[in-house]
């Protein structure tokens, strides 16, 4: 049966088929699938949507195998009867990423271009940004150094936004992006308040909250996000962390990293190389304030 | 003094909110003593009549002031009738409001009732299901009003814009502030009436709200004391009340409207109604820059 492991990911895929000998294999490079421990399952004619709903855990007997399934009442009755007349096959799962991001502080050369093409993506009004760079300056001649270190909203594993926002705008998606959903938010602000990253501002067009979603409408293209598209020193790495054999993971994994703001406790899904400890310079910051940042004098 | 940097350029909730937060007080302060007056007060039926009628409207007012101030009214509903995410205290704040309007418009229903009762020379609630009507839903009030004179801190705390919510005390603080509110207008409802300021419900409401104001004092010490050396954001918070832009605040409306007012007139040697009066509205008044103040300062 046809597959992709979470390298190929494809969002529409049906991934990670059972083998014969009960192992799971992808279709493009017959590597063996990931075996994280919660997978999402959808059947057939089963709208993902369900996917966020809340469920039941329940573990399952799958081709032989066992896995652990979050799934709704209905879903499960469906599956059952699904795989029952033949309908369902239920040894498939959809692929679930963990969608992440490394920033490599030793190669951002400050250029704003990931700024300016996040701007162009989503039309970000003046003043607020989903992403954007901080120019940090440390020590004094002739031992000053300047430090570019690029900040987006960081798709935290336990994110306050998430569950401090009243009306459930906030939500996470399967592979890990958390995103507004625009109609449901109210502007009530209290996810702005949570964030310690300040990534979240009120678009002012659409009286809404917004922030970076990882450009979730490109990647379920198989596209990259913007900002890592343009970077032209490729100091930003798009991917799947838990995938050991995808760029973000090898990278990760041979280099000391190191998260913003730690002491949050957020779990954050952007990751930084960062030798110098840049970040603590920004412990205080948030994503917003560049407007607040003085300018150089210039000229006489 | 201190600089601290902040995620935003601007907090993001206004003086609005805070004023939302003194009226959500006062609201929840009316239905605790409310409570306490139908056991205690020998014009208890009135003070709860009327201190019903105080927390619907100021319940009506704070909810407007929020639908105002936040803006996109129409989806508001949604904090209402979702339940996919009672982590957030917000949520669940919205629910306990409505489920407080609620309750008062059922209490004033039954209180109406039994005004009319009183009225026709009737003067013991018939037993059953009537009694118990009228005690279940008083429990409510009272279990809804004290959850919301806690919750602001509950909301606050899991923010970085208002750090003083976050300190050891700020709960205490929030829960006697608003009984301080409520005793407050108590005390001026059943001094407004013809002798009432010589009755001895007023005298038991002026002893309590006096008692009240000792213990915010004590509290607001031990706070100065819990906060030393408690970060660089609530150190920054602390010296913003007592040095910066919120000492005039804080040591005029606090300190000195709120305490030594309320406190100074016990040692009149006579108690007229207008000095009654004016140190229950000191009172109130201290109370709400307390609540105010523990929003905005950072």
């Amino acid at each position: 049966m046809p597959g992709a492991c979470d390298r190929h990911l494809k969002r529409s895929r049906i991934c990670a088929t059972p083998s014969a000998s009960g192992g799971y294999f992808c279709i493009d490079c017959r590597r063996p699938g990931s075996r994280r421990g919660e997978y999402n399952l959808v059947a057939q004619g089963i709208s993902a949507a369900y996917i966020r709903s809340p469920g039941i855990t329940a573990t399952l007997g799958l081709a032989g195998r066992t896995a652990s399934l979050t799934l709704a009442p209905a879903e499960l009755l469906l599956l059952f009867l699904g795989g029952w007349v033949g309908r369902t096959p239920l040894g498939e799962r959809a692929c679930v990423a963990r969608f992440g991001m490394l920033i490599d502080l030793r190669t951002c050369i400050g250029c704003h271009a990931c700024s300016v093409a996040c701007k162009a993506e989503f039309d970000v009004p003046l003043g607020a940004f989903r992403d954007t760079v901080k120019y940090v300056e440390e020590g004094k001649y002739p031992k000053a150094r300047r430090h570019f270190i690029p900040v987006l909203c960081n798709h935290c594993e336990d994110a306050p936004c998430l569950e401090a926002c009243p009306t459930g705008a906030i939500s996470r998606l399967a592979d890990g992006q958390v995103v507004i959903e625009k109609g449901d938010c109210n502007v009530n602000r209290f996810c702005m308040s949570a964030c310690p990253y300040g990534a979240i501002y009120v678009d002012p067009d659409e009286n809404v909250a917004q922030k970076c979603t990882f450009c979730e409408h490109r990647t379920t293209q198989g596209l990259e996000p913007a900002c890592v598209e343009v970077c032209p020193t490729k100091c930003r790495i798009f991917g799947d962390l838990d995938d050991p054999g995808a760029e973000i993971a090898q990278k990760a994994n041979a280099n000391r990293t190191e998260v913003w703001k730690e002491d949050a406790g957020t779990n954050p899904r952007v990751l930084y190389i960062d030798p110098r400890g840049a970040l603590g310079l920004i412990g205080a910051d948030g994503v917003q304030v560049d407007t607040r940042s003085k300018m150089p004098a210039v000229g006489p | 003094m201190t600089t601290v940097a902040y995620p935003l350029l601007e907090p993001p909730w206004g003086p609005l909110l805070g004023i939302y937060f003194i009226l959500i007080g006062l609201a929840s302060g009316a239905s605790l003593v409310s409570l306490w007056a139908r056991h205690n007060a020998d014009d208890g039926v009135r003070l709860e009549w009327v201190l019903d009628w105080i927390g619907i409207g100021m319940l009506t007012v704070a909810s407007t002031i929020l639908l105002v101030d936040l803006g996109r009214p129409t989806r508001f509903f949604l904090m209402l009738t979702e339940f996919s995410n009672l982590h957030s205290p917000m949520s669940v704040g919205a629910k306990v409001v409505a489920l407080e309007f609620f309750l008062l418009a059922i209490s004033l229903y039954l209180l109406h009732r039994q005004r009319r009762a009183l009225a026709t020379g009737e003067t013991r609630m018939a037993a059953g299901p009537t009694q118990w009507t009228f005690l279940t839903m008083r429990f409510m009030l009272g279990l809804t009003g004290f959850f919301l004179a806690v919750y602001p801190v509950v909301l606050l705390s899991r923010t970085w814009s208002s750090p003083l919510a976050k300190s050891p005390g700020s709960a205490l603080i929030f829960l006697v502030t608003a009984a301080v509110m409520g005793t407050g207008l108590a005390w001026i409802v059943a001094a407004s009436r013809v002798g009432g300021a010589e009755s001895t419900v007023a005298a038991q409401l002026g002893r309590t709200l006096m008692a009240l104001v000792c213990i915010e004092m004590i509290l607001l010490g031990l706070e100065a004391l819990a906060l030393v050396n408690a970060g660089p954001r609530t150190e920054a918070a602390v010296e913003e009340l007592t040095h910066g832009g919120g000492r005039t605040a804080f040591w005029g409306l606090v300190v000195g409207v709120g305490m030594a007012v309320p406190l100074l007139g016990m040692l009149l040697p006579r108690r007229p109604r207008a000095a009654s009066l004016v140190r229950a509205v000191a009172a109130i008044v201290g109370a709400g820059a307390t609540r105010y103040l523990l929003f905005a300062a950072r």
